[in-house]
């Protein structure tokens, strides 16, 4: 082992340590996906994006219905999972081209920051799930008002 | 390296098969999938005896959003995803979707109904039905023997 130079004042490492912080505030959580990989064969596409107010994640699930859909919320784990079930078995067609992917499927966001849990909101239009995590009041940036007096 | 003889008849011979390989599969060819279109939305293909179904995978667009054309047996599945990031979002954490424009081009194999091709569009999922023209259709005869 070589002996390196000390920085206690380098900035390197904290910023670093910042960035980490702020880009895991929707991290995809590995453990738990690798844990349960092994019967699920596809994984939606997902945007997540920020607002002042809450985190908007949108995945798409073009073709599943609504009663195949589960989302869990779970020691700042938010888990969809689901299944697209396959239409057609019928021996009387001839499968011409086949791109599209069936059956389970199951994906998990580890949340690293406070959402109000009971608040969580998800809905599913035009083959897109949309789920909306409010932010708690505390992690809010708050606005202060300053007044001018006459 | 060293110097290899230049045949300028291979070069043509190999578009000539690659042209050949596009026409000769049955609606294999997307012909227009290396062009400059960002996306290619997944779809399955499969026929039965009447006619062809189209299931293409278009989550979040909508009935206006999809431009469908059939010209000289080629059938042309269009359209575009425009981003919803808006002024409000403070950050984006994940972007893993595709938007953009699209554009698909199949050769149909056999004559079809221009006139009743059907389509719809549910969750996301666009379902074209296209139905055989009737001289491609098997026909069956009964033979009666007196």
């Amino acid at each position: 082992m070589k002996l390196v130079h000390f920085y206690p004042n380098s900035l390197n490492g904290l910023t670093k340590e910042i960035d980490s912080v702020f880009n895991s505030f929707f991290d995809e959580s590995t453990r738990v996906n690798t844990e349960r990989k092994s019967d699920h064969n596809w994984q939606p596409r997902v945007d997540v994006r920020e607002t002042e107010d809450a985190f908007l994640l949108v995945a798409e699930l073009p073709g599943i219905s609504k009663d195949d859909l589960k989302i869990e919320f779970e020691d700042s784990v938010l888990r969809i999972s689901g299944e697209r079930k396959s239409n057609s078995e019928d021996e009387n067609i001839n499968v011409l081209r086949s791109e599209r992917v069936f059956g389970k499927f199951n994906r998990s966001f580890k949340v690293n920051t406070r959402v109000n849990a009971d608040k969580i909101e998800a809905g599913y239009e035009n083959g897109l799930l949309t789920i909306t995590l409010p932010k708690s009041e505390e992690v809010k940036p708050k606005s202060i008002k300053v007044k001018v007096g006459k | 390296m060293s110097l290899v003889r230049w045949n300028p008849g291979k070069d043509l011979f190999s578009i000539q098969n690659d042209m050949n390989r596009f026409v000769d599969r049955f609606f294999s060819p997307d012909l227009f999938d290396q062009d400059s279109f960002g996306w290619l939305p997944s779809i399955d293909v499969s026929e039965d005896k009447d006619g062809f179904l189209m299931n293409m995978e278009l989550p979040g667009l909508k009935k206006d959003d999809v431009n469908i054309t059939l010209t000289d047996g080629l059938l042309t599945i269009e359209g575009e995803r425009k981003s919803e990031i808006e002024n409000k979002d403070v950050n984006v954490h994940r972007v893993e979707r595709r938007y953009g424009k699209f554009r698909r081009t199949f050769k149909l194999p056999v004559a079809v109904k221009s006139d009743k091709i059907d389509a719809t569009f549910k969750d996301g999922l666009l379902t074209i039905n296209i139905p055989k023209a009737e001289v491609v259709k098997p026909k069956q005869i009964d033979v009666k023997i007196s």
